[in-house]
């Protein structure tokens, strides 16, 4: 039946029977008549997801987008979130202790693992209302992802919420008894390196690609070992480190040109570069550690 | 590592983050790199800008997979460390065992044959039963041959025979069945002293083989059963039949044993399991398993009969003898009564069985007699993984499903597999269809161990519980 789809959705317009029978085929697929949800809702569903990542698309472009979903874990979210009673036996079966399991790796703690699981629980099943209707929060799947790596995003979205949240109703006793150390005042603002140099550097990263950014910043900002990164970007470790390498060799290089580009000397330009470090070091320091939780500076392992 | 410029820190640092983040399931799709190239782009831009959504997605990094891999089970097959893997694969192992073979058949094709006759003080040896029709001895029982069968299928037999001793390095000495046939001609003995029986009768075929040496006549009752008769039912699980030997009731007029074979026509060459279990016993357990892994034909219960019942043309000593008389053919029964005895069968299957625990194998032998189903399992990357016939690892639980298998247990076809969420599952009819299994609504943790015997089951789970089941599966208990 794929196959006859296929020919149609390449020839000229497609009509209304042919997308009905692609729903129907990905409800078969989805086994949501097992979840209690109807092939109208599941179309709905299906169109709800459409319109969220395809606004304004082709049918035959919107068709494609289903098929790549997780069809039978987005029909069991959003049959639980209608409340169906197979449904969510079925999402206990497979989740329950999972999400316990996500959020002690998360916390590394039990006690508050338990607390931000039951949490996310609650939230699962709609504890809230919004209208006299439960909002169960299971509606915001669309099924691009497993559902078990969304549970995941979920519950660390919800653990650096809180985290945030109480980080800003710690009392300056509780910093003193952790070991915060409070700065002085900044007497004398430090003086503003050469523009040039912040022009040269904005032109050097600029020319990054996106990865290369990211890689920068996890590794020089967020102190992530080389094996987070790696697993972030999709690379082996070692593989890091070696465009960890290449990419400061490239960007001094590139910044030294720049400088030179706007009037400096080369010697100029390395003092500039160096001499910087006495200024900006504090600054640094402050925006790393701002909104840094905790637990994201434990366990680093040496690279 | 170089360290980078405060320069450079500072602007990367200083860049303004965006209020607007991508979805939980964009990140996700990100994570599980599903996202369509320029999608990922504009999420790498975000996180390269984004440290709030870099915490979270590095918070959503799911279990290190290698850690996964690591809980791979029991029954795994060995790791493929080095260079001698190539050594151990299956094709190569076969290769091997079918030039042996080819040499082993060439040099007994080539090498003369003596005839089935031999006098009583020479080694006895097998003749192709359609050579010549062995001509009575003076002193020996007379055998009958009607009519002699086509070389080719005896000769067969022959080979087949030999390999099985002559490869495990034991004394050419197959074990005897008395066929229904010989049976009946050894109930009636002719009043001169021949005996009148079936074709291709060798009376004095295993005559002096010394492990295999018959008491005297006086001490030989006088109508003393055949000795591994089940042999021929189950010559071969299927029902092609082949070679069957017996152990021909004392003559009358004879001071030694009568022993006879009777070769019947099989269309099919068959690997004895026998031959396999001796050259395991010299080349490894590996080999043993490559042997088994890719079978596809029956058994020959020849060599388990071997096994369960002792040396060929012996008894067991370790058998007591009811189960000799249980595996006997009734006299005046038929080829067929005899066909329905399963004493022999379920015997040598549960030796077969005992002697391949660590095979990673399971052998369907009784089910209906259809051969031979030798399946490995286990459980990788948190699928349950069936051995195919092509020799590769195959999903054999549906992934629709969502368990993560942790241990896999075989026990013929009957499997049990566990997983995360305290998940059981257990097929009947190896791997064919599935039940799901519920220990108990207060199951908790991931299934760690599997332990079935019998009706009796016990499993363990990484919570710390640990449940019975005296019944199969049926009833579960927690046990304190």
């Amino acid at each position: 039946m794929r196959v006859k789809l296929g020919i149609r959705m390449s020839s000229g317009p497609r009509p209304v029977e042919t997308a009905a029978l692609v729903v129907r085929d990905l409800f078969e697929k989805s086994s949501g008549h097992r979840y209690g949800l109807s092939e109208r809702d599941f179309g709905c569903i299906l169109e709800q997801v459409a319109a969220k990542y395809l606004p304004g698309a082709a049918q035959l472009e919107r068709e494609q987008f289903w098929r790549e979903l997780k069809l039978e874990e987005l029909a069991l979210a959003r049959a639980c979130a209608a409340g169906h009673e197979q449904a969510w036996q079925a999402f206990l079966i497979r989740y329950r202790e999972k999400l316990y399991d996500i959020a002690r790796g998360i916390t590394k703690e039990d006690s508050q693992a338990r607390d931000l699981a039951d949490s996310i629980y609650g939230d699962l099943y709609g504890t809230a209302e919004r209208d006299g209707c439960r909002v169960s929060r299971l509606n915001f799947y669309m099924g691009r992802g497993s559902l078990e790596g969304w549970l995941r995003t979920v519950v660390a979205q919800e653990f650096v919420n809180r985290y945030r949240k109480r980080k800003r109703l710690v009392s300056l006793e509780e910093q003193t008894e952790e070991g915060v150390q409070f700065s002085a005042a900044d007497s004398d603002p430090a003086p503003s390196p050469d523009s040039r140099l912040g022009a040269a550097v904005d032109d050097a990263l600029g020319q990054l690609g996106p990865e290369d950014r990211l890689v920068l910043a996890s590794y020089y900002l967020d102190n992530r070992t080389l094996t987070e990164i790696g697993r972030l970007v999709g690379v082996h470790e070692s593989t890091v480190s070696r465009r960890l390498e290449k990419l400061l060799k490239g960007l001094r290089k590139q910044v030294m040109a720049g400088l030179v580009a706007r009037g400096m000397n080369r010697g100029q330009a390395e003092e500039a570069l160096e001499s910087d470090v006495r200024y900006l070091h504090v600054d640094v320091s402050r925006k790393l550690q701002e909104n840094r939780p905790a637990a994201f500076q434990e366990d680093k392992g040496s690279d | 590592m170089s360290e980078l410029s405060n320069a450079l820190r500072l602007r990367l640092a200083s860049r303004e983050e965006p209020q607007v983040h991508p979805d939980a399931d964009t990140l996700t799709a990100y994570l599980e790199r599903l996202l369509p190239a320029p999608e990922c782009n504009q999420v790498l831009e975000h996180l390269a800008l984004c440290s709030q959504c870099r915490d979270v997605l590095t918070l959503s990094l799911p279990e290190q997979p290698e850690l996964a891999e690591d809980r791979t089970l029991v029954m795994a097959p060995p790791a493929r460390r080095g260079w001698r893997w190539i050594l151990a694969r299956p094709a190569l192992g076969l290769a091997a065992s079918v030039a042996g073979l080819a040499i082993v058949t060439t040099l007994i094709l080539e090498l003369p044959r003596p005839t089935m006759q031999k006098s009583a003080g020479q080694p006895a040896s097998l003749a192709p039963a359609g050579s010549t029709a062995p001509a009575p001895s003076p002193e020996q029982p007379k055998t009958v041959t009607s009519e002699p069968a086509p070389f080719a299928l005896a000769d067969k037999s022959v080979r087949d025979t030999e390999l099985h001793a002559g490869v495990a390095g034991l004394a050419v000495n197959p074990p005897p069945v008395l066929t229904a046939e010989v049976a009946r001609a050894q109930s009636t003995p002719k009043a001169d002293g021949s005996s009148v029986g079936g074709p291709y009768v060798n009376t004095q075929m295993f005559s002096n083989d010394a492990s295999n040496a018959a008491p005297p006549a006086n001490e030989l009752p006088s109508a003393p059963a055949p000795r591994i008769a089940a042999a021929d039912q189950n010559g071969l699980l299927s029902n092609e039949t082949q070679l069957s030997y017996a152990d021909a009731p004392h003559q009358t007029q004879s001071s030694k044993p009568v022993r006879m074979f009777t070769p019947r026509p099989s269309s099919t060459s068959h690997f004895p399991l026998s031959m396999v279990t001796t050259l395991g016993s010299t080349v490894g357990r590996d080999a043993k398993q490559l042997f088994l892994r890719p079978s596809s034909a029956p058994i020959n219960t020849f060599g388990l009969g071997g096994k369960a019942m002792g040396a060929a043309g012996q008894f067991n000593p370790t058998e007591p003898s009811s189960e000799v008389a249980a595996a006997s053919p009734p006299a005046g029964k038929d080829v067929t009564d005899l066909d329905q005895s399963r004493a022999f069968t379920a015997r040598a299957l549960a030796g077969a069985n005992a002697n391949q625990r660590e095979a990673v194998v399971s052998v369907d032998g009784l089910a209906g007699r259809t051969g031979t189903t030798v399946t490995a399992w286990k459980v990788g990357g948190s699928k349950l993984l069936k051995l195919s016939d092509s020799g590769a690892w195959v999903e054999a639980y549906p992934v629709a499903e969502g368990i993560d298998f942790s241990v896999v247990s075989s026990h013929g076809l009957d499997i049990w597999a566990g997983g995360g969420n305290a998940a059981l599952v257990h097929s009947r009819d190896g791997g064919a269809t599935w039940e799901r299994i519920t220990l108990g609504s207060s199951a908790t943790g991931t299934i760690t161990s599997i332990e079935a015997g019998g009706l009796k089951l016990a499993v363990k789970s990484s919570s710390g519980q640990s449940w019975a089941s005296p019944d199969g599966g049926r009833t579960w208990v927690l046990q304190d």
